[in-house]
């Protein structure tokens, strides 16, 4: 190894670093065993000359140092597998996110070379033949913009900071500002969006760029996977201490091997990603996290062929 | 005339590719998920077939494993065409009977439609 990729033994910062607890830190396990290994050593010395008239008594005191020590080795291994397993997680993560961003850069550059070979010794452009893929980069542009968006906030989740800033959020604006903005998704998926809000305010302490955000996930994922024709409901219900917001689409339905990958990132599970190929496969997984660090709860009920309805609860906050 | 199957579910990927491979006088018919494609396959019995391997609901090296265990499809030579670049995905595709693996995002299209016309003339 290169004396610069030698990392120095620094226990707490090492630990940090790896975003594990102390008591699973491998560097701060070590610590604590070369430190009971030395007492250890030196209470044998200063005992073995108190009751060495006594055997038993003292291999009964190795035997309990020993047992203490074999937990101790075992929770070593333990962390040093969970640090292998989070750096298993990660390679796979670039993995996915890879191929993630591949998709739309072949698109937008297939559909160049398409536009550039159709001008290929022409002096006039076919402008009608070539809006489909103007269109297409365009789309994929969108898409690699999703996927980059989604990419920013999955990797901010884990900071304590990124939640820092809440304020009162009104629910029932959250609703409209969300409707407003997704109306043109729903009219070029041909979904019809049916809101049961109540009139008033009701308020959440929350990020409201976050929330907001998580909610549009909900409602994006209910019009593009929902059936032509389609509705999707809204509602939002104001219980004594908390908000019940529902949302229930037509769509197919969440298939029952893969309802357990569903708030993972890419919808993984090696079944779902490879399988999946709309949306950015964050969105969920990035609702989950925003509403459970807000106190709240995310579920689902779906049935194949019918459709799905996400809920989600928050706890209200009285003004 | 020479007929491809293209099993993609990239509408751009189809179009493109498609409408270049129709100019070099081949007969294109797209399917946008796997049962689609298996059953076009069958019925229709193309000199190649262009398969992806991320499709919705079945992965294409299940379809790829299901063409090359056909009687009716097991001779028809398939080319893997996608942006999945790891040893394993490569290995299996070409242990299931693969005859190439192309990974889109390392061709233009133009050398994407020279390596499919150079694979129908052998």
């Amino acid at each position: 190894m290169n004396d610069k990729d030698k990392k120095p033994f620094r226990v707490f910062s090492n630990c940090q670093e790896y975003s594990i607890p102390i008591w699973q830190c491998p560097a701060f396990l070590f610590s604590v065993m070369g430190i009971i290994n030395v007492t250890s050593c030196l209470f044998f010395y200063f005992l073995g000359g108190r009751y060495i008239k006594e055997p038993s008594m003292l291999a009964i005191i190795i035997l309990g140092i020993a047992t203490f020590m074999f937990f101790l080795a075992y929770a070593v291994t333990r962390s040093v597998e969970k640090l292998m397993e989070i750096n298993r997680n990660k390679t796979e993560f670039i993995k996915i996110v890879s191929h993630q961003l591949r998709a739309p850069l072949t698109n937008i550059r297939w559909s160049i070379d398409f536009v550039m070979s159709n001008r290929k010794g022409k002096t006039e452009v076919n402008v009608e033949k070539e809006k489909d893929y103007f269109e297409l980069i365009k789309e994929n542009s969108q898409r690699l913009e999703d996927l980059l968006s989604d990419l920013l906030i999955v990797n901010r989740l884990n900071e304590e900071n990124f939640f820092k800033y809440k304020e009162d959020v009104n629910f029932v604006d959250v609703i409209k500002e969300t409707l407003q903005d997704y109306k043109y998704l729903a009219k070029a998926s041909n979904v019809e969006i049916i809101t049961r809000v109540i009139d008033k305010p009701v308020y959440v302490f929350a990020n409201k760029i976050l929330i907001e955000t998580a909610f549009e996930n909900l409602v994006k994922n209910s019009i593009i996977f929902n059936k032509q024709g389609g509705k999707v409901e809204i509602s939002l219900f104001r219980h004594p201490k908390e908000i019940l917001v529902a949302v229930k689409d037509e769509g197919p339905g969440i298939p029952k091997a893969d309802r357990k990958y569903i708030f993972q990132r890419f919808f993984r599970g090696s079944k779902a990603f490879h399988t999946q190929t709309q949306g950015t496969g964050l969105g969920l997984y990035i609702a989950k996290a925003v509403i459970t660090k807000h106190g709240g709860k995310i579920w689902f009920k779906t049935k194949e062929g019918q459709g799905t309805t996400f809920f989600i609860t928050l706890p209200i906050r009285k003004i | 005339m020479k007929k491809i199957l293209f099993i993609e579910d990239e509408a751009v990927l189809q179009k493109s590719l498609g409408s270049l491979l129709g100019e070099q006088g081949y007969e294109v018919i797209s399917a946008i998920d796997g049962e689609s494609g298996l059953n076009l396959a069958k019925a229709m019995k193309p000199n190649l077939i262009l398969l992806d391997l991320i499709l919705p609901r079945i992965h294409g090296l299940k379809i790829l494993e299901s063409l090359k265990t056909d009687e009716i499809t097991k001779d028809i030579p398939v080319i893997v065409l996608t942006n999945l670049e790891d040893n394993e995905d490569i290995e299996k595709a070409l242990a299931l009977g693969a005859t190439t693996y192309l990974v889109k995002a390392n061709y233009n299209l133009k050398d994407v439609v020279e390596k499919i016309s150079k694979a129908l003339e052998d």
